[in-house]
């Protein structure tokens, strides 16, 4: 181990006291979203970056929802590291089922309590005092690095990482991302299946329920399109070969994660039929009815094939009309990257922790960076109960992925990235 | 001697224009349920009543609903004919979508009298009250017993109303027939009905994020697997009364049936009929619905049995643990008949034959009325009036003509109902 790398895990080391109680403070800063007034969450990673010197300034599109975008270059020529946590959480479920206050922080147990907890306000304190650790080290780096603490991800809003890169891609997008949501430590994700989501309205002339032959009925044919739409689940996909293998290496440990049967979606068209309204009375025969698909992409589909073939189905059930709510395309960063290998190294010698490249089936923010081609990738504690009550972090496990993302971004930083 | 009926004919067009304002005051006096207060329109009709002498009383087990009942005997044994009809009107909309002077203004136009519920059932009620004053003066000429009721629970279902006066003053109300005068048209008489039974299904599974499908099951796709498991309820063949069958192979009232209600009805008299009025799954695209909410509307015809549905659908319900069902109608209804070959039938088709050339068919109807609290008891009851094309519409409204005829169809059928023995 290096000098470097020791005086590193000698400061986390130093620093671990406060480093939970900044996790705890964090949580009580409640910051749900919606409505995601992140004022005051953001202002706790104000307080630790300010005490340690490190430069950022605050860039808000709406001042309820301020984002932190802080930056700094080493002493010589290198990549450009960027850091991406959000600052906003889910909103608090079920409070009655909650064992203590919801936005509590309580520190119990080895554990740390509370609403966004893990997703991802643990994250989001780990990457700013990376950012502060390494700055007090940036005599001995090359390249930049740069922290994004945002605003507006629970709702994929505009205010938050989507802001910064439009309006700031020079500073913010870098060479590489890492993103500390939570998964499991013993997982790096480098790619995200990709939402399409479609809306389908269905309007007849409807009816008195007692008359059913006056008018065809807008849930029935609804029922028929969505038993239909099954079919794209069946789509044939030209998986690249890298994430197939990745896939296929990883199928134990994803299925662990996420319970069975969740490898063998990974690599498929899922769908979920995740509204479905119509009609006003029960006894009218409806006139309306809308339904609400989220489907899935897998890497390889170009989403425009998918609307395509939701448009024949549609298309089969007159008079019902598509309408595309939103589609990205699916991206994945490479497996083989560097900030995968340096991952995997570091968590192996800090954790004991034997961790794989795979991909994930939820969308975080790293998305956008792969968007606009750069490589991410997203490490992080186990999701423990997220949005759900009782949400915590483990305080160990944490320790472990604190020191994996510092002795990561240090070697990316430092030339560990030829190797 | 002149016949009664001609008595009748005449003193009807003597007191045209009597009728017309009786009918017009009625309909300008707010009735609408819900809310259900109706003790304007009542105390409208008790006027009427009192200004004749004829006694009545009031039960209202609801004080801003009350129920009018009365009655007389002509001393001569007989049979005993029952009037209904019902003063709550259907709720009238927005007042402003209204074309002649908003719901209550009972506007004459071109020969029609508009206002909500001029066709259900203020037309018909007025008949009723018309009938029962002008038999009253010749009850000399008559035997046995006539009862009017009028009730102000019809729209909402009638537990306040019609239902609750068979609980409480059966004797008093049930007769040996009940002649009544919801909407019907010219062509047909109503001597039967379908029953809703209505279903509130629930799916229940664990949710998820909508990206993990292999969590948890969809409660929105097990509701399209239900909706078409339900579909073999409507395969259910009736068992149906041999008088009932003859009807309904009738030529004559399978054409009344498929003018009046629509190509296809005639078909669908006799069928179980479902439909799933109201679907709700699911908060929001991105999740896995945990929940999804399925209201079905199944019309049983006569023949079918609520019980039969019943079983049938618990039978399909074993291969969806997942789902739970209520019933949200009234579980002691059921498809109801009467004779369509009986003698009030014949009475009426006479009676309008006579008052308008058409001679009514019999029928079985798709919606529900009061009259099956008579045919549920063994009663028959048959219904007689005006359209029903623009009821619950802004331009519901009644033929001024239209509304003379039911008055004169149901005091001639009333009284050759109540006709001595031998006359």
């Amino acid at each position: 181990m290096t000098d470097l790398r020791r005086r590193l895990l000698a400061m986390i080391d130093t620093d671990r006291g406060a480093l939970v109680d900044l996790l705890s403070r964090f949580v009580r800063a409640r910051s749900p979203n919606p409505p995601g007034d992140t004022r005051d969450a953001a202002s706790v990673l104000r307080d630790w970056l300010d005490a340690r010197g490190a430069p950022y300034r605050v860039v808000a599109l709406d001042a309820s929802m301020p984002n932190l975008l802080g930056s700094f270059e080493g002493t010589r020529a290198g990549p450009h590291l960027v850091l991406n946590g959000h600052i906003d959480t889910f909103p608090a479920v079920a409070a009655d089922r909650w064992t203590g206050d919801p936005f509590s922080g309580r520190i119990a147990d080895g554990k740390v309590w509370g609403t966004g907890c893990s997703d991802m306000k643990q994250g989001t304190a780990s990457l700013v005092a990376v950012y502060c650790w390494l700055h007090a080290l940036r005599a001995e780096l090359g390249g930049r690095l740069t922290l994004t603490a945002v605003s507006d991800e629970e709702t994929f809003g505009p205010n938050g990482a989507r802001h910064l890169i439009e309006r700031h891609p020079g500073e913010v997008l870098g060479d590489c991302l890492l993103n500390a949501e939570p998964g499991a430590p013993t997982t790096v994700r480098f790619a995200e299946k990709s939402p399409l989501w479609i809306g389908i309205d269905i309007e007849t002339i409807g009816a008195h329920g007692a008359y059913p032959h006056k008018s065809p009925s807008a849930t029935r044919i609804a029922a028929a399109l969505i038993e239909d739409l099954a079919a794209v689940e069946q789509t044939d996909v030209p998986l690249p070969a890298a994430v197939a293998r990745a896939i296929a290496d990883g199928a134990r440990e994803i299925d662990r994660i996420h319970l069975a049967g969740a490898a063998a979606n990974m690599g498929r068209v899922t769908l979920n039929i995740g509204t479905w309204n119509g009609g006003s009375l029960v006894n009218m025969l409806p006139g309306r009815c809308t339904v609400e698909a989220d489907i899935r992409l897998p890497w390889g589909l170009p989403s425009s094939s998918m609307i395509e073939k939701v448009g024949e189905i549609v298309r089969r059930h007159p008079p019902a009309r598509m309408r595309v709510i939103s589609s990205q395309e699916p991206q994945w960063s490479d497996p083989a990257h560097v900030m995968v290998d340096l991952i995997r190294r570091n968590a192996r010698e800090v954790a004991g922790l034997d961790v794989r490249p795979i991909p994930s089936l939820a969308g975080t923010d790293a998305r956008l960076w792969r968007q606009r081609g750069i490589p991410a990738f997203t490490y992080g504690t186990s999701a423990t109960n997220v949005a759900m009550p009782d949400e915590h972090t483990d305080i160990e496990e944490w320790i472990g992925v604190v020191k994996t993302h510092a002795l990561s971004a240090l070697g990316y930083l430092t030339g560990d990235a030829s190797k | 001697m002149t016949s009664l009926a001609d008595t009748l004919l005449a003193a009807i067009d003597d007191r045209r224009e009597d009728l017309i304002a009786f009918l017009q005051g009625f309909v300008r006096t707010p009735t609408a349920n819900p809310p259900g207060e109706t003790r304007q329109g009542a105390a409208y009709l008790e006027a009427f009543l009192k200004s004749r002498d004829l006694t009545y009383k009031v039960i209202a087990p609801m004080p801003h609903m009350p129920n009018l009942l009365a009655a007389f005997d002509t001393g001569r044994p007989g049979r005993h004919l029952v009037l209904n009809g019902h003063i709550d009107v259907f709720p009238p909309g927005r007042d402003e979508m209204w074309r002649h002077g908003g719901p209550w203004s009972g506007a004459m136009d071109n020969g029609r009298l508009y206002g909500r519920g001029t066709a259900d059932m203020k037309c018909g009620t007025i008949a009723s009250f018309a009938t029962y004053a002008l038999l009253h003066e010749h009850r000399d000429r008559l035997a046995g017993r006539l009862t009017l009721t009028a009730v102000s629970d019809e729209e909402t279902g009638g537990k306040w109303g019609t239902g609750y006066l068979f609980k409480h003053h059966r004797d008093e109300v049930a007769g040996d027939c009940c002649l009544n005068g919801e909407p019907s048209s010219a062509h047909t008489v109503r001597y039967g009905e379908k029953t809703p039974h209505w279903l509130i299904f629930t799916v229940k599974t664990r949710g998820a994020h909508g990206a993990y499908v292999h969590m948890s099951a969809s409660a929105n796709k097990i509701a399209t697997r239900l909706m078409a498991a339900l579909e073999s309820l409507t395969q259910i063949q009736p068992e149906m009364p041999a008088a009932v069958a003859r009807n309904l192979a009738d030529p004559a009232v399978r054409k009344a049936l498929d003018d009046g209600l629509g190509k296809g009805a005639a078909d669908l008299v006799p069928k179980v009929s479902l439909n799933i009025g109201m679907i709700d799954g699911g908060l929001k695209t991105n999740m896995i619905p945990s929940a999804c909410r399925l209201e079905a509307d199944i019309r049983l015809p006569v023949g079918v049995s609520k019980e039969r549905i019943r079983e049938a659908v618990a039978r399909i319900l074993e291969d969806f643990p997942e789902v739970s069902v209520e019933e949200a109608s009234h579980p002691q209804d059921e498809a109801n008949w009467c004779d369509p070959e009986g003698a009030m039938l014949r009475i009426i088709q006479d009676a309008a034959d006579r008052v308008t050339g058409l001679r009514p068919v019999p029928v079985i109807t798709l919606a529900a009325t009061d009259a099956r609290f008579w045919r549920l008891s063994g009663v028959p009851a048959y219904i007689y009036g005006c359209s029903p094309d623009l009821m619950g519409t802004y331009d519901e409204s009644v033929g001024i003509e239209e509304f003379l005829n039911v008055v004169r169809v149901h005091a001639l059928s009333a009284a050759a109902y109540l006709a001595p023995e031998g006359k």
